[in-house]
């Protein structure tokens, strides 16, 4: 019997009021809705497949943004946080232990999943960030400003390391003009960043500089990137998906040809999200018209389409829904607590794989052990004649034998259980 | 069927052959209750016989027509074992029951289903009975509860009799915990049944919750246990949360835990630390205002008549390391609900543990001692080493969680580094730099780089693995007391480049030449150096094992961080430490190896997985000594059957991305790094090299001549014509030494594999000797002082004449190539452009379209690359 393997669901969100919905990837089925939700782009987050998350569009007027998280299998809000700046953008890491906002006045907000708990905050842009991503531990924000920041969150977090770095952040680019939209990493410690300047832009964390840029006919406002990493998928304000060589082929030097290779195109408008399934074959966008389309990327065709709301699709994420029982959810605290004295809840949460089985057929073991060991001392065991004669013999006799019983014992019987426990545990 | 009425089998597989045979095995082999002593390889072959072929399985699979005679015969035949083991069991012979309960643990496993669900309280009963009866022999005992822990395992795979299982759970605590409490012998089996018991029917303890904690801690903390079963017992103290499983019982286990050693460590550690700790880090634990929990094992006054200093050494150290042994096992295994770890208070006392390092601290108290010191120095580093062990379960256990934590963990190892000089404790720091890197990321990288490559450099870098090794208490003395006159001089400058990582370009320019000095020359002549009285001491193996995966995980984690700082130092360092490995691995003579040490094969094996993270992750497109490294390689995968061969084989194809230049088409995957990373390397180079130049001529000169007149691909050439080993010594100080020089071979190489690439005509070794030769012309070019003193002082040998003949033979040849070339080198700008020409063939229809709009715009990139400096100074390291 197999079980039947993990459902994975398309999420959209819109700018408009029209919810969280999900589709079954596979079968397009329309799956549950989460209401209310209202998002801007890169607010939505999969908290490690847990739970969801989703920073709110402050209503017109106001300057309060709320975050909300949802159950999976529950339509309605299941927490609502109350930051101190409206969050633009919002992620969470691999593992789902933090979340990380990004504020409309440029600060960010570093959050602790399990206690809810504001670790820390901190001036990062002088404009909204608008974009989040997450290599290891290297945070990268993008700014409506334009700028780009590296920031190393072992050092964020930590108030020596801080006064001992030289800049609070690890590396800080200008080179785009205008804002940046979505910034995407990949192995190899590898950025891609989108803007309205109508460029995407390569960045190595690792050498701290950018690599290249692609111009592009129209602004971009999001990218995905292939899990192959050989191509990255830019979604144009014109509708179209351009898909762009990540690398530079170096057999044609000298030829001025683009990194772009081709453009998927379903004459839609501004193509505001992406995401790329784990296998690299199906793409997902999110337009402004929207809707959301699934994309065959080797037949380079729509082979699904999903009506989301009249509203702009800001938002799209392909998940896996873990239906594990989740701990308590706490709303995210909007300051930190007094001094950062407090204990920050570090957890471990149940992990079955770590479960070590006890081992049965110790009998067996220790028998076997026991003969070898036995027949290297002579073939047969005194022990129990001299422990019958224990119960039978005299007094005299008998704290003899006890102490030629207790040589023996710890001669044969520590040896063996040495060795068993060697080889059981080795 | 033959086998039914006792005639012929069919064979070794027919099905009658097992009733039979058990038949056989009671009615001859096992002996009667009360019968003589059999002789132990008697009863290995039963106890072989009936576990080889099943006997008491009772399973008839491969019999299709399902035989009711034959069942009835196997089930007679097993009746009679069952009866007979039995019988022995209830013996009044103390040898008969306690084979009796062996056959009966054997039987457990063995038997069908059916028979052990019918049978199973019976059998409990009789060995509960051995458990219980006070005047049966230890022995007995013993395999009692053992064959008692196999019955548990056993009825816990039987869903439908939890119930029942749970009660005989419970009933058997109680004699246990006597046992536990008054037979030490037995303490070690009775511990494991208990711990059985506990993890397969926690709820059965829970009655006897107390009694059960109060007695293991009696015996983790205790003094007449040695250390072996104490582990046992803190695994099963571990376990204890889970009777009753809540957030709290959890966390308040570990917080009682960590008060004990905390208050135990107070004692211990007067005078030789801020007597502030022990208190803080109780505040810590016990937050002012909240009650404090009980004690754990509060009733034990353990070692209370014992003198102190004993007292120290059998009771204070084995009982933290039991404890924080313990604390490692919760962190690390499975617990059913989400928990609180008081990782401040943990982070606070690791700290505390690891920091001392014996010297007194500053006020120095009255109430100390000499002799309390030397007490203490000498239990430290077995404290150091449970603690580093706890910081590994640490590590493992919170994992994400830890982040919050990374700066002051990283700071701990950092400085623990400095005091950690053993061996062991020496390899379990670096185990968990590994553990440290791999479990957060490039950003731990990036702090625990200096860390890493200074300490690994010193351990690495005395006479790269000698088999002579005497332990050596202080590494980075090292290469200092093993300098010989005739290095001596350079040798000075030495212990600053190990000691403070490299800091600027310069440096990493100086030091390979000079190390290679001291490196190569002991490899060529190092047993001949080890007699002439100079008494050298080396790093011990584990060590170098440990530095040498350190860097690799290093290198995979953050090969290309910050590289001009330490990668040249270090891709050096790996090749010569691998070829110095490999070569004393094949030579002849007594290979000492002591037991339990690792050998020089593991110490080939770790050096050549950091050599092929080295080439894999390096930043230049060509990694500097990928030549010499195919070499080995290519030696070690004839190795068949070791692990050595099945890696060198994986290494091969895993370089095949960086041997074969071929342009990969862009539909297949493109390595990242040999893609993207040529652009603009030209400019850093410049900078760096008349810097690297000044440098070398103020310390030496005998070098120089050699020093970058000659590529890494170059001694290839020279290795056909046939030299001998003072020859290829030379070769290897020539083929090590242009390190320095390596980001300018590198854009050449580029632009000659793109030279190649269309081309096809070209065969990939051609395209091999062209870059080569171009990039020897390259550096003529650059240096054309240099190539002309070849005729090296020191070692004037027939090779190396033969080596310059060749070298200026290849000048010569080099003007050929020299056109093209440098045609080529300028135009490397020109393919900073993003160009996509081996794609372009597929979806040309779409991108030419592209590629007509933004014909003018890829122009402007081309300018933007140039504007690189400026990225680079974006860069808060460069200021």
């Amino acid at each position: 019997m197999a079980t039947p393997p993990p459902k994975q669901l398309v999420l959209a969100a819109s700018s408009a009021d029209a919810g969280v919905a999900s589709w079954d990837l596979r079968t397009g089925a329309e799956e549950i809705r989460h209401r209310p939700c209202a998002s801007r782009p890169r607010a939505l987050a999969s908290v490690a497949d847990r739970f969801l998350a989703a920073a709110q569009a402050p209503p017109s007027g106001s300057n309060s943004g709320t975050v909300h998280f949802y159950h999976w299998d529950k339509p309605q809000v299941a927490v609502k946080s109350f930051p101190a700046e409206p969050i633009r953008a919002l992620i969470a890491d691999q593992e789902g232990s933090y979340l990380i906002g990004g504020g409309s006045n440029g600060n960010l907000f570093l959050w602790e999943v399990a206690s809810g708990e504001l670790l820390h905050t901190w001036f990062a842009h002088y404009r909204a960030v608008r974009c989040l991503t997450l290599y290891d531990y290297l945070l990268v924000s993008g700014s409506e400003d334009g700028g780009i920041k590296v920031w190393d969150l072992i050092t964020v977090l930590d108030e020596q390391s801080r006064l001992e770095a030289q800049t609070p952040y690890l590396y800080s680019f200008n080179q785009h003009a205008l804002p940046v939209t979505d910034i995407a990493c990949f192995l190899g410690a590898i950025v891609v960043s989108s803007s309205e300047d109508q460029t995407c832009k390569i960045w190595s964390l690792s050498e701290g500089r950018m690599l290249r840029s692609i111009s592009f006919p129209t602004s971009i406002d999001s990218v995905a990137l292939d899990p192959r990493s050989h191509v990255f998928y830019a979604g144009g304000r014109d509708g179209k998906i351009y898909v762009t060589a990540m690398g530079v082929d170096i057999s044609s030097h000298g030829s001025d040809d683009s990194s772009i290779l081709g453009a998927l195109d379903d004459h839609s408008k501004g193509v505001t999200s992406l995401a790329s399934s784990t296998d690299g074959l199906l793409l997902v966008s999110g337009s402004e018209d929207g809707n959301v389309r699934v994309w065959d990327t080797r037949s380079q065709q729509v082979t699904r389409k999903f009506k989301h709301s009249q509203g702009p699709v800001t938002n799209v994420l392909i998940v896996m829904p873990k239906r594990v029982n989740v701990p308590p959810l706490h709303p995210l605290r909007k300051l930190c607590s007094a001094n950062g004295k407090v204990e920050t809840r570090s957890v471990i949460l149940p992990r079955p794989e770590n479960d070590v089985p006890i081992p049965g057929n110790r009998t067996s073991i220790f028998m076997e052990r026991y003969f070898d060991e036995l027949q290297k001392y002579g073939g047969s065991s005194r022990l129990f004649d001299s422990g019958l004669n224990t119960q039978n013999g005299t007094h005299s006799q008998q704290g003899e034998w006890k102490g030629r019983y207790l040589e023996l014992q710890d001669l044969f019987v520590h040896e063996v259980l040495d060795q068993m426990a060697s080889s059981r545990n080795p | 069927m033959a086998g039914a009425s006792g005639g012929f089998l069919s064979g070794v597989n027919d099905p009658w052959l097992k009733p039979r045979l058990l038949r056989a095995v009671v009615a001859e082999r096992l002996p009667q209750p009360g019968g003589a002593e059999l002789p132990p390889v008697e009863l290995a072959s039963l106890l072989n016989a009936v576990r080889t072929h099943g006997l008491l399985t009772e399973g008839i699979t491969d019999c299709a027509p399902a035989n009711p005679k034959l069942t009835e015969a196997w089930r007679a035949a097993v009746d009679s074992w069952v009866e007979r083991v039995v019988a022995l069991v209830e013996s009044d012979s103390a040898y008969s029951c306690w084979l009796g309960t062996c056959f009966l643990g054997v039987t457990f496993q063995e038997c069908s289903n059916e028979r052990f669900a019918e049978s199973y309280s019976n059998w409990y009963e009789k060995i509960l009975s051995n458990l219980q009866e006070p005047s049966s022999l230890q022995l007995v005992t013993l395999i009692s509860c053992t064959s008692m822990s196999d019955l548990f395992v056993r009825l816990a795979k039987f869903g439908n009799l939890k119930k029942e299982a749970s009660s005989f759970a419970g009933r058997i605590v109680e004699p246990v915990l006597q046992i536990l409490n008054e037979n030490g012998l037995v303490a070690d089996e009775a511990i494991d049944l208990l711990r059985t018991i506990v993890k397969l029917y926690p709820s059965s303890v829970n009655r006897h919750y107390n009694k059960v904690e109060s007695a293991i801690a009696a015996k983790v903390m205790g003094t007449e246990v040695n250390v072996k079963p104490s582990e046992k017992f803190a695994r099963t103290l571990a376990l204890l949360p889970s009777v009753r499983v809540s957030e709290d019982s959890w966390s308040l286990m570990i917080q009682r835990i960590l008060i004990v050693v905390n208050n135990l460590l107070n004692d211990a550690f007067i005078g030789l630390e801020d007597e502030k700790n022990g208190h803080d880090i109780m505040l810590l634990l016990v937050p002012p205002g909240v009650d404090p929990p009980p004690i754990l094992g509060d009733q034990i006054r353990s070692g209370g008549n014992v003198h102190v200093t004993k007292k120290f050494r059998i009771c204070t150290v084995p009982t933290i390391s039991a404890l924080m042994h313990c604390c490692s096992v919760m962190l690390t295994s499975y617990y059913p609900v989400q928990v609180n770890v008081p990782m401040r208070a943990l982070v606070a006392l690791m700290r505390r543990v690891l920091l001392v390092d014996g010297s007194l601290h500053k006020k120095l108290l009255p109430s100390t001692t000499s002799l309390h010191q030397e007490l203490i120095c000498f239990e430290l580093p077995s404290l150091h080493s449970t603690f580093l062990d706890l910081l590994n379960a640490t590590i493992k256990g919170m994992r994400s969680q830890l982040l919050p934590h990374g700066a002051s963990i990283i700071r701990l190892i950092t400085e623990y580094f400095k005091i950690a000089k053993l061996p062991t404790l020496r390899t379990k720091a670096y185990s968990i730099l590994q553990m440290l890197m791999t479990s957060m990321g490039v950003g731990t990288a990036l702090h625990l780089l200096e860390t890493t490559v200074s300490n690994a450099i010193a351990d690495l870098n005395d006479d790269c693995g000698s088999e002579m090794a005497i332990i050596s208490t202080n590494p980075s003395k090292v290469t200092n007391e093993s300098s010989s006159k005739k290095f001596s001089k350079k040798r000075k400058q030495q212990p600053q480049v190990e000691n403070s990582i490299v800091s600027g370009s310069e440096k990493a320019a100086i030091s390979p030449r000079k190390r290679k000095g001291s490196c190569i020359q002991y490899t060529s002549e190092g047993m001949a150096r080890e007699n002439t009285g100079h008494f050298r001491i080396s790093t011990p193996l584990s060590v170098k094992i440990a530095a040498l995966e350190t860097l690799e995980t290093l290198l995979n984690v953050g090969g290309s961080l910050r590289a001009d700082q330490w990668r040249s130092e270090v891709d050096l360092l790996l090749i010569n430490v691998a070829r110095s490995a490999c070569n004393q691995g094949g030579s002849y003579g007594p290979k000492i190896s002591t037991f339990g040490e690792p050998s020089i094969s593991d110490l080939q094996l770790a050096s050549l997985k950091a050599l092929l993270a080295s080439f894999l992750s390096s930043p230049y497109a060509r990694p500097p000594y990928l030549a010499k490294g195919i070499e080995l390689f290519t030696k070690g995968k004839v190795e068949i059957g070791t692990k050595l061969a099945d890696f060198c084989s994986h290494a091969l194809r895993a370089l095949d991305v960086l041997t074969h230049p071929r342009a990969l088409s862009l539909e297949k995957a493109v390595p990242v790094g040999s893609g993207l990373n040529y652009s603009s390397q030209g400019k850093t180079v410049f900078g760096d090299q008349p810097q690297a130049m000044e440098v070398e001529d103020m310390y030496d000169n005998w070098l120089t001549s050699t020093k970058d007149d000659e590529p890494a691909e170059a001694p290839v050439n020279v290795n056909a014509t046939g030299t001998n080993t003072v020859g290829t010594t030379l070769e290897d100080r020539r083929q090590l030494d242009p390190i320095a020089e390596d980001p300018i071979i590198d854009p050449p190489r580029v632009t000659a594999a793109a030279q190649g690439a269309p081309s096809s005509s070209n065969s990939g070794v051609n395209m091999v000797d062209a870059s080569a030769e171009e990039i020897a012309k390259h550096k003529t070019v650059d240096n054309p002082s240099s190539s002309n003193a070849v005729s090296a002082p020191v070692y004037t040998t027939n090779s190396d004449s033969q080596r310059h003949t060749q070298f200026s033979h290849l000048e010569n040849r080099s003007p050929a190539v020299n056109v093209p070339s440098s045609k080529l080198g300028t135009s490397d700008e020109v393919s900073d452009v993003p160009v996509a020409s081996g794609f372009h063939q597929a979806p040309e229809g779409r991108s030419t379209s592209f590629a007509e709009l933004f014909g003018s715009e890829s122009g402007v990139d081309s300018g933007s690359e140039d504007s690189i400096p400026d990225i680079v100074d974006g860069d808060p390291d460069s200021d």
